[in-house]
This record gives structure tokens, sequence and C-alpha cells, in this order.
């Protein structure tokens, strides 16, 4: 049985005929997009536990090999779940007045995603690489000027990341001689100690491809553009699944490269160029929370959230231990989880309002309860904070550098996890609570789909909150098969180097904590429901004073001290910046020369120089 | 059995903070030569607040409130007591840490929802202090890890048993003093009570807080105290061999904090962060530098 | 319109199981003082070392909704009227008001000025008033100890004479408050 090609061939097929013959009934090519996403789960449930089943296909010259490892599958079956969640919300939120013409798109990408993750070798591996950069590109750019500009702006980047991905497997090819991605890995760690340089050469040529999609280091920017302008239902798919390819090729790459009998120089007992990756990603932590803080755009601001995530996933790969490893990859499902119900909840927002700035809303929350709880439950994951899910990934994270004695690299990490509650606070307070706007007093709460799919999702990040086993339980089963090695962990416990936590205990002593507040809360005097405007303003009545509720709403500039603090930092130290400025020199540097050229001055100086020259010459002759 | 003991424990908390509270009252009277209120004066505060009606602007201001309680109260429940804990655990520094700002965000998100941008002026201080304190709090939480390779609360007090001379206060003085520096911003005294500040920002986060809700901030408070003091009592200080000199401990640490308050003024918002960042941060890092080579 | 209500205070006293969290009540006073006419340079010596009145469980609170004791000193404009009585209403019950020196009782010497109110108890009810032009803080302390006692009697029922009152109250009240729109446009035209 070919599960894996029928279901991508499927996900072509279906997106190809939704984009030719349903471009007029926009419902139909979402209902095909919920389709087909449901089918691709039903894919991932079926090949469970058939680990060697390998399909390979001859088409022309090329051979194309899918095969069905634990590795890749944990990580298919994972986004085909969250993308199933994504889609149930995207069939409720494109109604007539939202429809956005992608979802044929999204079909292949599908498919894309399926091929990304069960690739044998490294054709297979590009062609779906390829297919995902562009049908992302095509998602992004949805034909509004703006978001075109953004567009533009990620696929310059993946473009980037195309070559470089080309390159590398070219050199590791003419290296290695085989096409398989595992062996050529395996081959190529066999070459350290005699070819370091073209080792160095391919590992930085991946890091290029890899770093660009998952924003790392100096490519910290797209996201910002891209999840800003990108359609509200598919923000949610890019942060929380599609800036994990970029995780998942380090993973296949350049983790197991240095695993395997690596004997270059070390620092702390890691690797050089890990250590080096490590602070590249500690230090794109610390900047995706700076710049997420003083961030007033609801959307950018969750994404310089997920680019200092995904700086903290870095930071647990290049420990360069099976613990860091399995840290990274739960964090990235956890991220995964909560990172997705954050933009659901804020695609519900802009569904019901239509605004994005986030001080022109306001008090939400009073009238989007579930949108409301389904952000809460996000931040409070998404900050670290127990009984929530995103605790232990982080703990876990944290306990990797302990292990390893990597403590410098944790300061920044620290910097940047207590610099979440900033952010993500300001959202909480900016969207959700606050003064409502009169504009939005009326507005419903979110359509009954997007509320079952956001309770969904609370719910899961609840659950594994109290019970990590059951993301850990698969991840570690994954990665023994992956690098031959496992860590301990109990279903309710994640061990750590310095400390053990009971997380089921966790959140029980937080649930009785609750309770008995809830008894003072009842036990205490009765409460009286007031309206938002009655409240203290030494005594003024606003409405002497023509002031409506959106002006008492503190949102704007939330953080003006601290960002007065960061902003020379941040302007100084600016990688856009620096890349303007790169453009900005290289045209002037060009346009001076072209000038200089041209000059009649320039043509009697050549003149003079060739005469003398040659006079020179027939002197010295 | 675990019930009755963690429920014992979340009242001692409330209790001993609260304790601490009245006698700060009356440290600082005393150093304004006041007579100042008697010791027990924040009990009698706290019930007349739970006496009194209240007002609520939406029901998240009410679970809003009831969370930060909560959370600081869960967070109590793994500071060991002078080697004793309600349940067994770990006691891991790293969990009270984070489950701190659980109480935290609770009440922000409560005191959020009544609307009031003095509040949310109140809480966008807070918040911002935080990163200033918790990033050397964390530095010194590494020191530990790198002298004795753990993180566990119980195992250091352990570790620190048999005199003065072994505690980490004495080992570690470099250390200690930017706990003592962190330990003023965390517990919000002067100079570093920004977020409160009552004649500019009208108490900031307190703002709308009226009767019951006030009495449960009180209580949060003291617990916040209790947990603050008791981290550093169980990291530098020996953790007490009995019940009685560890909150003794706590109290001498307390004590001094209110000594500070009695006498500063007070930072503004960033101001407090470069002082934190600069003072407390470099002396941790001078004590992890020492710590590891 | 409507008459006063004549009630005995006797009727309206808190009962036997309030009166034991009244005693709680009367340790812990926080005050709110509204301070725009004079007399304000009175309450610090009353606060400070020389007469601390910390130590009777009084002290000084940032807003209304923390506050049990709204003390008014010295004259109410018409004005200021409206911005005491929302801030009266905003403070949680219990509550209970001092007036502070002659002009809330009485208008004092500003009895004839068209700018200010004469009798404060019009329009919001005062639970005691302490006489002076301007009462010293040995009287300002005197006087709050017998609210502290009338509160633990349960006798300060103030709050509750203007719910059961209200309508008169909102007359007396209005009957000022008209005056204090604007007459050359102001915010009512503006919009």
């Amino acid at each position: 049985m070919n599960l894996i090609s029928t279901g991508i061939l499927t996900c072509f097929t279906a997106g190809l005929f939704s984009l030719i013959f349903l471009q007029r009934v926009k419902k139909l090519q979402w209902i095909i997009f919920f389709i087909t996403a449901l089918f691709m789960a039903a894919v991932a449930y079926r090949l469970y536990g058939s680990w060697q089943l390998t399909e390979s296909y001859q088409t022309g010259i090329f051979l194309l090999t899918f095969h069905n490892g634990y590795f890749g599958w944990i990580f298919f079956g994972m986004t085909s779940i969250v993308t199933l969640l994504i889609a149930l919300f995207s069939l409720s939120y494109n109604d007539k007045k939202h429809a956005t013409a992608i979802a044929p798109l999204w079909t292949m990408l599908l498919g894309a995603n399926a091929g990304i993750f069960f690739a044998a070798d490294w054709i297979t591996f590009i062609i779906a690489w390829e297919i995902m950069g562009w049908t992302s590109f095509f998602i992004i750019a949805h034909g509004k000027p703006k978001s075109f500009k953004a567009g533009i702006y990620y696929y310059s980047l993946s473009m980037i990341g195309a070559v470089t991905l080309l390159a590398a497997v070219f050199i590791l090819y003419t290296a290695t001689g085989t096409m398989n991605i595992s062996d050529s890995i395996k081959a190529l760690s066999g070459l350290w100690g005699n070819r370091d340089g073209m080792i160095y050469t391919v590992v930085t040529l991946f890091a290029v491809t890899f770093f660009a999609k998952a924003a790392i280091g100096p490519f910290y920017m797209w996201p910002a553009k891209a999840h800003a302008e990108a359609p509200d239902d598919f923000s949610s798919f890019l942060s929380g699944i599609m800036i994990k390819y970029g995780i998942f090729g380090l993973l296949i790459t350049i983790v197991p490269l240095f695993r395997m009998n690596y004997s270059g120089p070390v620092v702390w007992n890691i690797p050089l160029a890990l250590y080096l990756m490590g602070w590249i990603g500690a230090l794109t932590a610390v900047s995706g929370t700076l710049l997420a803080v003083r961030e007033n755009d609801m959307k950018r601001l969750m994404a310089f959230s997920t680019v200092s995530n995904i700086g903290f996933i870095t930071l647990a790969l290049s420990v360069n231990t099976v613990f860091g490893i399995v840290a990274a990859v739960y964090h990235t499902f956890n991220h995964m989880v909560f990172k997705g119900t954050i933009f659901l909840s804020m695609a519900s927002v802009k569904f019901r309002t239509g605004e994005r700035d986030m001080h022109k809303l306001g008090g939400i929350g009073y009238r989007m309860p579930i949108a409301f709880f389904a952000f809460l439950i996000g931040i409070i994951s998404a900050a670290g904070i127990p009984p929530m899910a995103g605790f232990s990934s982080k703990w876990m994270i944290f306990q990797s550098l302990f292990g390893e004695k990597l403590l410098f690299l944790a300061i920044p990490a620290f910097l940047a996890s207590t610099g979440a509650f900033l952010y993500l606070y300001r959202g909480l307070h900016s969207i959700y609570l606050g003064q409502l706007s009169p504009r939005f007093s009326s507005i419903k709460p979110a359509p009954p789909l997007q509320s079952i799919t956001m309770i969904l999702m609370m719910l899961s990040i609840f659950v594994v909150g109290a019970f990590p086993g059951i993301f850990l339980t698969p991840i570690r089963g994954a990665i023994a098969a992956f690098t031959g090695e496992t860590i301990s962990a109990g279903f309710t416990t994640i061990s750590g180097v310095t400390a053990n936590v009971n997380l089921f205990m966790v959140s029980l002593t937080f649930i009785g904590s609750f309770l008995l507040v809830l008894f003072l809360y009842v036990v205490g005097k009765k409460r009286r429901h007031v309206e938002p405007l009655d409240s203290y303003m030494s005594g003024e009545y606003p409405e002497d004073w023509n002031m409506i509720p959106e002006q008492y709403h503190y949102a704007f500039r939330f953080y003006e001290p601290f960002e007065k603090m960061i902003n020379p930092t941040l302007e100084r130290y600016s990688f856009e910046n620096w890349f303007e400025n790169f453009i900005y020199n290289t045209k002037r540097f060009s346009t001076s020369l072209g000038r200089w050229l041209y000059r009649q001055q320039l043509g009697a100086f050549i003149v003079i120089t060739a005469l003398t020259l040659i006079i020179l010459t027939g002197v010295v002759w | 059995m675990v019930v009755l003991t963690s429920l014992f424990l979340a009242f001692s908390a409330m209790v001993v903070g609260l304790l601490f509270m009245g006698i700060g009252r009356k440290v600082t009277a005393r150093l304004q030569r006041r007579y100042g209120p008697p010791f027990w004066q924040s009990y009698i505060d706290v019930i007349k607040c739970f006496s009194r009606n209240s007002i609520s602007h939406s029901y998240i201001q009410d679970l809003g409130s009831m969370m930060g309680l909560a959370g600081l109260i869960a967070a109590a429940m793994f500071v060991p007591i002078a080697g004793w804990l309600p349940f067994p655990s770990a006691s891991p520094i790293i969990v009270i840490l984070y489950l701190m700002p659980i109480g935290y965000l609770g009440m922000a998100m409560g005191v959020s929802a009544s609307g009031n941008p003095l509040a949310a002026i109140g809480i966008g201080r807070a918040l911002t202090l935080m990163l200033g304190y918790e990033v050397p709090y964390a530095i010194l939480l590494l020191t530990f890890i790198a002298s004795s390779n753990t993180s566990s609360l119980a195992v250091l007090s352990d570790l620190q048993t048999g005199g003065i001379g072994n505690w980490f206060a004495v080992k570690m003085p470099i250390g200690f003093i930017a706990s003592i520096i962190c330990l003023q911003a965390m517990l919000a005294e002067k100079p570093f009570d920004t977020m409160i500040a009552p004649a500019e920002i009208a108490s900031g986060p307190m703002v709308e807080l009226s009767g019951k809700f006030l009495g449960m901030a009180f209580l949060q408070h003291a617990v916040a105290i209790f947990i603050e003091t008791g981290l550093i009592v169980n990291m530098y200080l020996g953790g007490g061999a009995t019940v009685l000199s560890f909150v003794f401990k706590q109290f001498l640490l307390y004590t001094f904090a209110m000594a500070v308050n009695g006498i500063y003024g007070r930072y503004r918002v960033e101001q407090a962060v470069k002082f934190l960042w600069i003072f407390a941060g470099s002396l941790a890092v001078i004590q992890l530098l020492i710590n590891i080579f | 319109m409507s008459e006063m209500l004549t009630v005995s205070r006797q009727d309206i006293m808190d009962g036997r199981y309030e009166r034991v969290l009244d005693w709680f009540r009367s340790r812990s006073m926080w005050m709110l003082y509204y301070c725009t006419g004079c007399g304000a340079i009175e309450l610090p010596p009353t606060m400070t070392s020389r007469f601390d009145m910390e130590r009777f469980g009084i002290g000084p609170m940032a807003t209304p909704r923390q506050a049990d004791i709204l003390l008014i000193t010295g004259y109410i404009s018409v004005k200021t009227l409206k911005r005491v009585v929302r801030t009266y209403d905003q403070m949680p019950e219990p509550k209970w008001v001092v007036g502070f020196g002659s002009c809330p009782i009485n208008g004092g010497i500003y009895w004839n000025s068209y700018a200010t109110i004469n009798h404060l108890e019009k329009y919001i009810p005062i639970d005691l008033s302490i006489a002076g032009c301007m009462p010293r803080p040995q009287a300002v302390l005197s006087g709050l100890t017998r609210l502290m006692e009338q509160v633990k009697k349960g006798e300060a029922v103030g709050y509750k004479k203007y719910k059961m009152n209200y309508d008169w109250y909102k007359k007396n009240q209005d009957e000022v408050l008209y005056r204090t729109e604007p007459v050359l446009g102001g915010s009512h035209e503006a919009e």
C-alpha cells in the first residue's frame, strides 16, 4: 500500500482540482481543504507502526523515495493534527465576507508538508521544499499590494535558502556519492578530521537554508512581515507549523553530523560550531523578545514571539545531547499548539472586529469569552508558567543547558523568558482587557466552529501541562529511533539534571489553591457590578470632557520607559538596518563609480596616464 | 493528610506574611519617630476588607484576583520551611520562580479588566521591574548550579547545615548582596516601589480594588513576602534548624528591607531596571565567575 | 417632591452579627481626603509623628474604592460638589463621611457666596462634623475617635440613610448641579 505517495498525490490533485474548477465556489474549496486535512490525519494514523515502509518511484532521471521513519512520522502526525484543527477553524473563518482564495494552494501545501517529513533522498526533499516555498509565497501574497511586498521579502529569503540548499546538496553528493539523506550525512560524518573545510562549508550552507526558514539569527525579520500580512488563519499555520521546517532540517542535517565522529575544537564540551549556533539562538531569543515588547500590531507581536521561541529551540539543539534534542522537539510541539491557539484567537478577534492594531481594540474579552480564554491559556503556556504545557518544555531546555554547564547561554535565555511576560501581557491587556470601545460594544462571540477549535486546543494545552508524557513518550521513542539513545522521564514527571518535578502535582497544587481562594472569595461580602467607565478618575465625569472609553484604554506605547531604554541598542544592532545600509551603500558606490567613469576629466586622465606609462616604459626600455 | 498539611502551610504563610507586614509598619513608624499601629493591624485590615462590599467591572476581574492569590499559594507549597514540606517534592527554584508569575499574571489580568488606565500603567511598570530583578536572580540561581549542581531548595538548605560557616551567605557574600538587592525589588519596597506610587498613579494596580479584592491583594502580598524571604533564607541563610529560627531569619530579612524602605526615595522604572541590571547583575555575574573558575 | 423619611436610628442600626465586624471596621479606617478647599494643612501634623493617627489604624488611601471614610475639608464650591457626589457614589459600603471645618456645616465665612454650598448634609449624609475654622489636629483626632466609637456601636449609618432617601438627596443635588452646566458652549454643545 503506497500510503505516503497516495496522500501526497491526493493533496496535489485536490488542490489543482479546486484551483481550476472551483474558482467561483469558495465555500467548496474550503470544504475540500478540510477533507484533505482530515485525510492526511487519517494517513498519519494508518502510518503509525509501519516503520519499514519505503516507497520509491523512477520519474525521468530522478529516483523519488519516501520513507516512513518514526522521527519523520512524529512531526507529520503532530502537524496533521494541528492542521486539521486549523482547517476546522478555517471552515468557519472563510465566510462570505472574509473568504480568501488560498484554499487550493494550502491544500497543495499539505502535500509538500508530508513530502518534507517523509523524504528519504535529497531530490524529493528539495522538490517538496520548493513546492512549500512557492505555495506559501502565493498564500502570503494573496492579491493585496501590501501583502505582496511582504511575500516578496519572504520569497527572497526562501530563494537564498533554496540556492544554498542546492549548493549544499551538490557538495554533499560529490563528497559522499549518495543521495539518501541519512546515508549521506553518515558518510559525511566519516570525513571529520580529513576534510573539515568541506564539512564546514556544507554546514554553513545548510545553516543558511534552515536559519532562513526558521527565522534564526540575521533572518529574524521575515516572520513579522509575513505573519502580519498573511491571511489570519494561515498565520496560525505559518507560525505553528511552517517555521518548524527549519528546525526539522537542522535536526536531520547539522545535529546528527556533530554527534557522529566529531573531532574538532570544543567549547564547554560541545563543538565550537554548535556553541556559536547556541549563541545565535540565544541572541535570536533576546532580540525577538525585545522587538515584540515594542510592537503595537498584534500579529507582528506574536510573530516576534515566535522568533523568540525558535531561538529557544535552537539553543536546546545546540546543546548536542539527547536531552537537549528531546527538549527542542518537545518545545517545537508545544509551540505548535500554543502559538496556533494564540493566532486562532486573534484571528477570531479580527474576524469580528477587522482591527489588527492593538490600541484600537480593547475589552474584547468581555464580549468574546472563549477567544479570551484561548488567548489566556495560550500565553500562560507561552510564558512558560505552570500548570500549562509550555512550562515543561522550557524547563527541559533550561535543564539541558544546566546539564552541560552552559551557564552563560542560560543568562540570555532567562532574559528572553522573563521578557516574554512583558509582551504577552501587553497582548492580553491591549486586545482583551481594558476599556471596550463603543465601536465594538455589540460584537458577538466567536462562531461555534471557531469556539470548538479553540476549546479543543485549550484543553490539550491544559492536559499536556499536567501529563507531559502525552507528548514526551512518543518523542522519546522517536528520538531513540533517530539517535539510538533515550532519556528517562515518567508520564507525569519531567526529569532534569538539577531537580525533578512532578507536573501533575504542580497542577493539583494550583487547582487546590484555587479552590481555597474560591472559598475565601465566597466568604467575603458580595460584589456589585459596575460599568467599566465608572472607575476612579479623580472624581471627574468622563462625559464632561467628551471622553469615550477608547481614550481611557492605555495601550499605545505601553512600555514606553522600557522602550526608551532599549531603543538605542536595538537600532544600533538591527540587521534590517544593516541590510538596508548594505543595499544603499552598494547603490551609492555603483552610482558614483558610474558617474566617475563618465567624467571628461577621466578620459584626459586615462590618456595622460597611458602616455606617461608608454613613455616611462620606453625610457626604461 | 496531604490536603491538611497543605492547608496548614497556606494559612501559616498568610499569617506569617501578615505578621511581617504589621511589624514592618511598626518599624517604619519608629523610623519616622511615630508610635505606629499595633503589630496585629494587618490582620484587622484584611478582615475588614473581607467584611466590606466590593465592586467589580467584569467576571475577569473576579477570576484574575482569585488566580492571583492561588498562584502565590501554590508557589508557597514548594518552599521548604526548615526542611519541612507539605508534600514531598524537590522544591526546585525554577518552579517557584515560574509559579509566582501566574499569581502576578492573574493579578494583572484582574486589574486590567477594571479598565482603569492607572492600573495598566502600574502593571506595565511592575512587569518592567520584574525583567529587572528576574535576570540577576536567575544568574544567582546559576551560581548554585555551578557550585553545587542543584536547583532544589531543599538540597541547598541541607548543604548549609552545621553552623554559620557553612552558610552560602558567608561562602558567597557577593551573591548574597545581589540577592538582597533583588529582594528589595521583588518586595516592591522603596526605592523600587514605582508600580505602587500612590501619589503619582493612585496606587497603580490596586486603584480599582475594593473590599474582598483588596483583601486578596493584601493576602497575596503577604504570601509573596513569605515566599521571597523564604527563598533567600533557604538559599543563603542555612534554611533554619527549627521553624522558629526559619521565621526569625525571614523576619530579619524583611525588617532590613523595611528599614531601607523607610529611608529611600523612589526610582523611576527605567532607572530601577538599569540599577538592578548594572549593580545586582554585575555582582551576580562576578559570583558566577568565581563559582565557575 | 419626596420628603425626608424619618426613622429612628435604632431601626437602621447594624445587627448583632454585623457588630462583630464593626469592631474590625472601627479599628481599621482608611481615609480619602477631599481637600479642594482649605484645611488640608491640618492633616500632615495629624498623620506624622506629633499626633500619629496610624496608631488607631487610620491611614490615607489613594482612591475611593479602597477608602472607608471620605474626609471633606473646607468649603465645597458648586462645581466641586459634583465630584464629591461621584466620589461618594464610587465608595463601596459601608462608608462614612466626615465634614471638616465650619464650611461643610453651615457655609462658614462663605455663607453668602454664590459659588459655594452651605449645608453639605443636604447632598450627602454626614456621619460626623468637626467644627472649627480651622479645627486643630487635636480636634481632628478627637473627632475621629468619636467616629470609631460610633462605628463600633454600629451607629454610623449615614450610608443607609442615603440609600433610603436617595430621591431627596438626588433632588437637592440636581438643584445645585444644573447651575454647573456650561452656559457658553461646553461639552453638551460640542457634540
